[in-house]
């Protein structure tokens, strides 16, 4: 089984290797980004007249940027102030390229360890639903807590869209929108070394979507995406050891929170799938102990909608796809500027299911999926 | 923009340019497998014409829905976003504008069998009519969004006519007065019209029609036979008389589909739009025990119609589903090969249509067959983007929409209007070509050529929902 997987996995490998994209021994190369987004605001994103596409890698090394900068904010639709998706520059710094892949079955989100040397990631996989791991350079996954069947009563997993790892990289966390005790999603705890999933108290009933972890007076806290009791759509705290439930921010500009990552300062930065007011996506900011405020309108996403943030707070990177095409690019937001630009064409552009995405706690390593329907058909990728 | 419309120019100019027909069908009832399972979001045909000083739009979604469905009637379903998009000039297929429509369903009022209320005889459990929720208490809004303008709520709360059931329910149910019909009541008298102003001009009306398509859907997927082309002893049919369809329906004046200006009269690529309709579903649903359903993620499109008979009869199965989550700016970049080298004349040719004594032997070119089967995109392209109608002005986006030049009268495929029998067209460009020189076998209808009953001289222009009480049995279902 193992053998074939790695086949499978290095069989997959050859076209990014051949596109230049393949980086093996953790070294990083500059990436341009590619074709300009279209910043159409027509309605589900549909119809976009884009034009041309070529991807064109220049090969810096150690973190030379390429950005132009010149990412201009059209501002198509509106609303107050927000960016929206640039049509012309590179948006910013940004020194990734596409570390590894691997083979999975419809992965939903994924997570590095602290230190990114592995991955861990929730997916409906080949050895049933529930996480797995890999390790970052793109080996074959193992199960950490799966259960082969929807039926067995011992699983709490119905719909594990989101995940995250506690500090210490000794516990991971899932989302889950349609398990619990209550019918309506919970938060799970469950070793890194695997064992059996344990509710987080307080949050059964919540349809939690997205998780990040924040370390508050030393003890990690969840940041969740969910749902309240009322049914209104809002950003939760609860401590990771579980405890009472505090709403961030509920209903108001939220409509659909999905993917979520916050910032060094509080401030929180998450997708609402279709909060423009054209019925795509935004990308919202949540200062600390302020209300959401538009960052970046009229984008669009996959599903669980992944968002990260770079460790020096300047850059997000957003699971996209490009609307005519249909198929994944990672966005990469300019917070200063609230600008996005569509990035990794050559390395994304044949998928079209991106997911989750988290980045590592310590540095600039991420964890990317996509969800391309059939069986074998998804990736996890690591983005260095 | 313009590299991409010069590279698709560039590859269908390689495709060739040839003449030849290909075969076809019903609309877009049903058309594709997957939304085939999800009828209030299936887009079964798209109407767009000229009327006056107004641009009409009818979008219908429900195919093949029988009037007498109950005790839960077709709706329009609150969890499907449904758009009209309409493009706007020679090059461009992206949306000049964009209309959003939403439902919103008041929910039945629960009520507790424990204390046997109302009290007497309420009935509200049973009957849906009763229940003050369901289809029969729907809302919608519309929403205008143009391109670096904020999104219009040109229709903040319009209200859904309800399900055409029977006389007892227009007297206790919808209290419409003695010798008021259920078309008077919700349409045609002001007072008590459902048909809203937009802001900015123009109107808006949704609910259930009569669906204005005809065709012998019965002799189409019977490989083909359709009456009486395949057996002149037989009487065309519409196997859509006495169904109904649920329409959105927007007139939407000439100065805003025009881009600010009122069009000037004669032929303009610059003030030609582009018109589609679409439905589209939020990924993921999850369904709870206790009967609700929830849905979460980035709105995906399920469904889509701009001319018609396209997904039906002109793209293969294998790429049905698919052509239904893309947009016209993909189409020919994806789906050349389709318009090319149409299915649907090998498939005629399969059943023995072009041979000798066949039905379409008249069709077959001096050449042969092959120039039928391939090379087709320079007789079906130019037809579809109007040369006719816009002169020198040529067209140069290609894609799946219904091409309207505002400054003109309408006239299928310059729009497409209620009663034209565009099956027949279609048929015929597609089998034989509108070539000159090939016409089509004269003497052989293709089947039904109008609706069942007249459409109406107003706004919404489409005919009054069958009855349920009276729609079946059904009489006997051929034309005159």
């Amino acid at each position: 089984m193992k053998d074939r997987r790695l086949k499978r996995f290095w069989y997959r490998a050859g076209p990014l290797a051949a596109a230049g994209a393949l980086v093996t021994g953790g070294a990083m190369m500059g990436c341009s980004s590619d074709s300009p987004t279209s910043s159409s605001t027509s309605g589900t994103g549909g119809n976009t007249d884009v034009t041309s596409s070529t991807t064109t890698m220049s090969g810096g090394t150690g973190g030379a940027s390429t950005s132009s900068s010149s990412a201009t904010a059209t501002a198509a639709a509106g609303t107050g102030g927000a960016g929206t998706t640039s049509s012309s520059g590179t948006g910013g710094q940004h020194d990734l390229a596409i570390g590894s892949a691997a083979d999975v079955h419809r992965p939903f989100d994924a997570t590095p360890s602290p230190d990114g040397s592995q991955v861990y990631f929730t997916a409906d996989g080949a050895n049933g639903l529930g996480v797995y791991k890999a390790p970052s350079d793109g080996s074959a996954p193992t199960p950490v807590a799966v259960y082969p069947a929807a039926i067995d009563p011992a699983n709490p997993f119905a719909g594990p869209f989101g995940i995250a790892i506690s500090t210490d990289g000794k516990t991971i966390f899932v989302a889950d929108v349609a398990g619990g005790p209550s019918d309506r999603g919970a938060i799970y705890a469950v070793s890194a070394a695997g064992g059996t999933p344990t509710l987080v108290s307080g949050t059964d009933g919540f349809v939690p979507r997205s998780i990040d972890v924040v370390v508050v007076g030393g003890l990690d806290n969840l940041t969740f995406s969910g749902t309240d009791a009322k049914g209104l759509p809002g950003i939760f705290s609860v401590p990771a050891a579980g405890g009472t439930v505090t709403p961030v921010t509920v209903g108001g500009a939220l409509h659909d929170p999905s993917g979520l990552a916050v910032a060094k300062d509080g401030a929180i930065y998450l997708i609402d799938t279709i909060a423009s007011g054209n019925s795509a996506a935004q990308i919202l900011v949540i200062p600390q102990g302020g209300s959401p405020k538009v960052l970046v309108d009229d984008v669009r996403v996959g599903y669980p909608a992944g968002i990260a943030i770079s460790t020096d707070d300047k850059t997000l990177y957003v699971s996209g796809f490009n609307p005519q095409e249909l198929t994944d690019r990672l966005l990469v937001v300019d917070i200063a500027a609230k600008t996005a630009t569509e990035s990794f064409k050559t390395e994304l552009g044949t998928f079209t299911e991106s997911g989750g995405l988290h980045r590592a706690k310590t540095s600039d390593i991420f964890a990317l999926v996509d969800s391309s329907a059939g069986p074998k058909a998804g990736k996890v990728f690591v983005i260095k | 923009m313009m590299k991409r419309i010069q590279w698709m120019s560039a590859a269908l100019t390689a495709l060739g340019v040839l003449a030849a027909p290909s075969l076809a069908l019903a609309s877009s009832h049903r058309e594709a497998p997957s939304i085939s399972n999800d009828p209030a979001a299936d887009n079964t045909d798209t109407y767009a014409w000229v009327k006056g000083t107004n641009l009409v739009v009818v979008a219908d979604y429900i195919g093949l829905e029988l009037p007498e469905g109950g005790p839960n009637w077709a709706t329009f379903s609150d969890d499907v976003l449904y758009e009209v998009h309409m493009a706007r000039g020679a090059d461009k297929l992206s949306d000049a504008l964009t209309y959003q429509i939403r439902f919103t369903t008041t929910p039945v009022v629960r009520h507790d069998p424990m204390l046997n209320e109302p009290a007497p005889a309420g009935g509200r459990e049973f009957f849906g009519q009763l229940s003050g929720g369901g289809a029969f208490n729907q809302t919608y809004s519309v929403t205008l969004i143009q391109p670096g303008k904020a999104p219009l709520l040109v229709v903040p709360k319009g209200v859904v006519t309800p399900p055409n059931v029977g006389p007892m329910t227009n007297n206790v149910a919808y209290k419409i007065p003695a010798g008021k019909t259920y078309e008077q009541f919700f349409v045609d008298d002001a007072a008590t019209t459902r048909v809203v102003a937009m802001a900015g001009g123009g109107s808006a009306f949704a609910g259930p029609r009569d669906d204005p398509f005809f065709v012998d859907l019965g002799g189409v997927f019977d490989l083909a036979q359709i009456r009486p082309v395949a057996n002149p002893a037989e009487a065309a049919r519409d196997s859509i008389k006495y169904m109904n369809v649920h329409s959105i329906v927007l007139e939407i004046p000439l100065v805003t589909a025009n881009g600010g200006a009122a069009p000037i009269a004669g032929p303009h690529a610059a003030q030609t739009v582009g018109v589609w309709a679409s439905a589209s579903r939020q990924t993921v649903s999850v369904l709870r025990k206790d009967g609700t359903d929830d849905h979460y993620g980035p709105w995906r499109q399920v469904s889509r119609l701009g001319l018609p008979l396209i997904n039906e009869a002109v793209i293969g199965v294998q790429d049905k589903d698919g052509w239904n989550r893309r947009t016209p700016s993909d189409d020919a970049t994806y789906y050349a090969q389709y318009f090319d080298k149409p299915i649907i004349v090998r498939d005629a040719e399969a059943i023995g249509f072009y041979g000798a004594g066949g039905p379409l032997a008249a069709c077959v070119p001096p050449g042969g067959l092959p120039a039928l089967e391939s090379g087709r995109l320079g007789d079906i392209v130019p037809i579809i983007n109007l040369p006719d109608h816009v002169g020198a002005e040529k067209i140069n986006s290609i894609g799946d929409v219904i091409r309207v030049d505002l400054g003109q009268p309408s006239g299928f495929p310059n729009g497409r209007q209620l009663q034209e029998d565009v099956v027949d067209v279609e048929l015929k460009l597609l089998l034989c070509t509108l070539n000159a020189g090939t016409p089509f076998p004269a003497g052989i209808p293709d089947g039904p050529t109008g609706n069942e009953t007249p459409f109406k001289a107003t706004f919404p222009y489409v005919a009054a929902p069958w009855e349920g009480r009276s729609a079946n049995p059904r009489p006997v279902n051929s034309l005159p």
